[in-house]
């Protein structure tokens, strides 16, 4: 497996996705930051000065960028029959799994580190420090997130591993990516709904807000519904990057995070290579 | 090209099972929509739809460069322009009939809060979404069919619908910017001491506000967005807002109003898509 992980990694530092995929992250973190640059100084008084919320955007759109990367640079395997030669040369499937993951994984992280890395760089000179979230929370994320990388990459890599059309695969975990930043986004706001609601109905002679009365909110969830999705939340990596990349603050029971992260990515990695090994590569 | 469009659908029709799912998708996502609609329908039921567009003309344009079926309709004498074109319409069509099916399940879904509507901005809804749904297949057409690479293709198909959604939340976000914001000044006792108004620099001025309005009304999801977002607007005043007591205003007025003018923007975008496309189709090399 040693020869394997070396000609992989060789491969990773020739081949174009990464460094593409290098640059899109470079991209967007330089973007993020000028653009809070340029509003903390056209918006003085909305205190945009500070890095929040900005750290870990290239984590929250990772269900994006990951299924691209892994598709192209994994897929190339199967199309160019690389794969196949390896078995050839008598490597077993297992090995040629876990050098791809361990590959990918690295790939993965050396991206999310360039952006996280661009952010402070530029942003703690050009815009200023944090304000609203602290240097622990911000270390606990950092983390997590690296776990939930880890995840989602193993997810993706399974679904790659087992189709073996380059363009179908590519399709198939770009969707799947999206499907999981759809259900996190929705899955967020159906646990966020507020037990009740009230609206503004008009301004005093005062000049003060004046509110309806509270009702109760028909969108809000409770009891098993409430445990399902919030398990959901937990548990899904698209879910866990983008509570990472919109919290300000760690929330309940934050060790959770990793602890579902690790299993989810033990059970897919798992279940990817049982099936991966039991598959005919024709 | 008679004979290009027969082969197509009959090549269309050979995967069923593909077409049930784009139609479960579309059929969920309408009456998902319809369903919402009194307490305000997502953009998220109308993307599963449009990746979904995104995917099958990516890979239908994918397979045609992958195996070499456009070399064999130019090699059978037929011209690159009619190729193009029999292709588009064919998407075209699939994501119309798509777009139909949404709207049909949404309008049964939500019939309750639809009937009471005016059936004129309803029947103009539908009109712009539908045009919008044409306009959204010859963009995707018309860029995969100059990408060669299969799996590429099939990327770019499904990044160009996360794109045009991101520029229209871009744009609107831009255009609903107000020219000034109220800054409250508290004392220790969070009373308010002072109110400040200050200009919004991110306000845009014309003639950039007229160019933003328009780039967004010529883009399909900003279409979709804007024409759905009509019915949004009635359902919320006979729901929520009549409850609560807020008034029909200006803002509603003016999406309302924008019915009048999306069908011609939908069609001059197809058009001009579909000009482009066919002339850079014309020239590439198919090697």
């Amino acid at each position: 497996m040693r020869k394997l992980l070396s000609a992989t990694f060789v491969r990773l530092f020739k081949s174009k996705i990464f460094w593409i995929g290098i640059a899109a992250l470079g991209g967007l973190a330089l973007w993020a930051t000028i653009a809070r640059w340029y509003d903390s100084t056209v918006l003085v008084e909305m205190g945009y000065d500070t890095l929040d919320g900005l750290l870990f955007i290239g984590a929250a759109y990772a269900p994006i960028w990951v299924p691209v990367f892994v598709s192209l640079f994994v897929g190339t395997e199967y199309s160019d029959g690389t794969m196949r030669n390896k078995l050839i040369v008598g490597h077993s499937k297992l090995a040629v799994y876990f050098t791809n993951l361990i590959v990918c994984v690295s790939a993965v992280l050396i991206m999310h580190v360039v952006y996280i890395g661009i952010v402070l760089g530029l942003g703690l000179p050009l815009v200023g420090g944090f304000r609203d979230i602290t240097t622990q929370t911000l270390v606990v994320f950092f983390f997590c997130s690296l776990i939930s990388m880890v995840a989602l990459t193993a997810l993706m890599l399974a679904v790659v591993m087992l189709i073996p059309a380059k363009a179908i695969s590519a399709i198939t975990s770009m969707l799947l990516g999206l499907a999981l930043i759809m259900g996190a986004m929705t899955v967020n706001s159906m646990l966020q709904a507020p037990e009740m609601i009230e609206a503004l109905v008009g301004i005093n002679e005062a000049g003060d807000p004046v509110f309806s009365e509270p009702r109760p909110n028909p969108k809000y969830l409770r009891g098993f519904e409430r445990t399902f999705f919030d398990f959901l939340n937990r548990i899904l990596p698209g879910n866990q990057l983008t509570l990472i990349g919109m919290s300000m603050e760690l929330p309940q029971n934050v060790w959770q995070l990793p602890v579902y992260a690790v299993v989810f990515a033990a059970l897919t990695t798992l279940g990817g290579a049982w099936v991966f090994q039991r598959k005919d590569l024709k | 090209m008679r004979k290009l469009l027969s082969a197509g659908f009959y090549r269309l029709f050979r995967h069923p099972a593909y077409l049930v799912i784009l139609l479960v998708l579309a059929v969920l996502g309408g009456a998902m929509c319809g369903a919402d609609l009194y307490y305000g329908m997502d953009d998220v039921h109308i993307l599963p739809m449009l990746f979904a567009f995104g995917a099958t003309i990516a890979l239908a344009w994918g397979r045609e460069h992958g195996d070499g079926a456009v070399r064999n309709k130019v090699v059978a004498g037929n011209g690159r322009g009619a190729i193009f074109l029999s292709e588009t319409l064919l998407h075209m069509t699939l994501c119309v009939v798509l777009a139909l099916c949404f709207l049909a399940a949404m309008l049964i879904a939500g019939h309750k809060v639809i009937a009471q509507i005016p059936g004129g901005i309803v029947v103009k809804v539908c009109l712009c979404f539908l045009l919008s749904a044409a306009g959204m297949s010859a963009f995707l057409s018309g860029v995969c069919a100059l990408i060669f690479n299969r799996a590429i293709c099939a990327i770019v198909g499904v990044l160009l619908v996360l794109g045009l959604q991101f520029a229209t939340y871009q744009l609107q976000d831009l255009l609903n910017q107000p020219s000034t914001y109220t800054i409250e000044h508290m004392d220790e006792n969070n009373q308010i001491v002072a109110v400040e108004e200050i200009p919004n620099r991110l306000y845009i001025k014309e003639p950039w506000r007229s160019i933003c309005t328009h780039v967004d009304c010529a883009n399909p999801f900003g279409q979709m967005s804007r024409s759905v977002s009509v019915l949004n607007s009635y359902a919320y005043h006979l729901g929520e807002g009549k409850d609560f007591g807020f008034e029909w205003d200006n803002e509603d007025e003016k999406r309302v109003e924008i019915l009048h003018t999306l069908p011609a923007y939908a069609v001059g975008s197809t058009v001009l898509v579909t000009g482009v496309g066919y002339l850079l189709f014309r020239r590439k090399d198919l090697k």
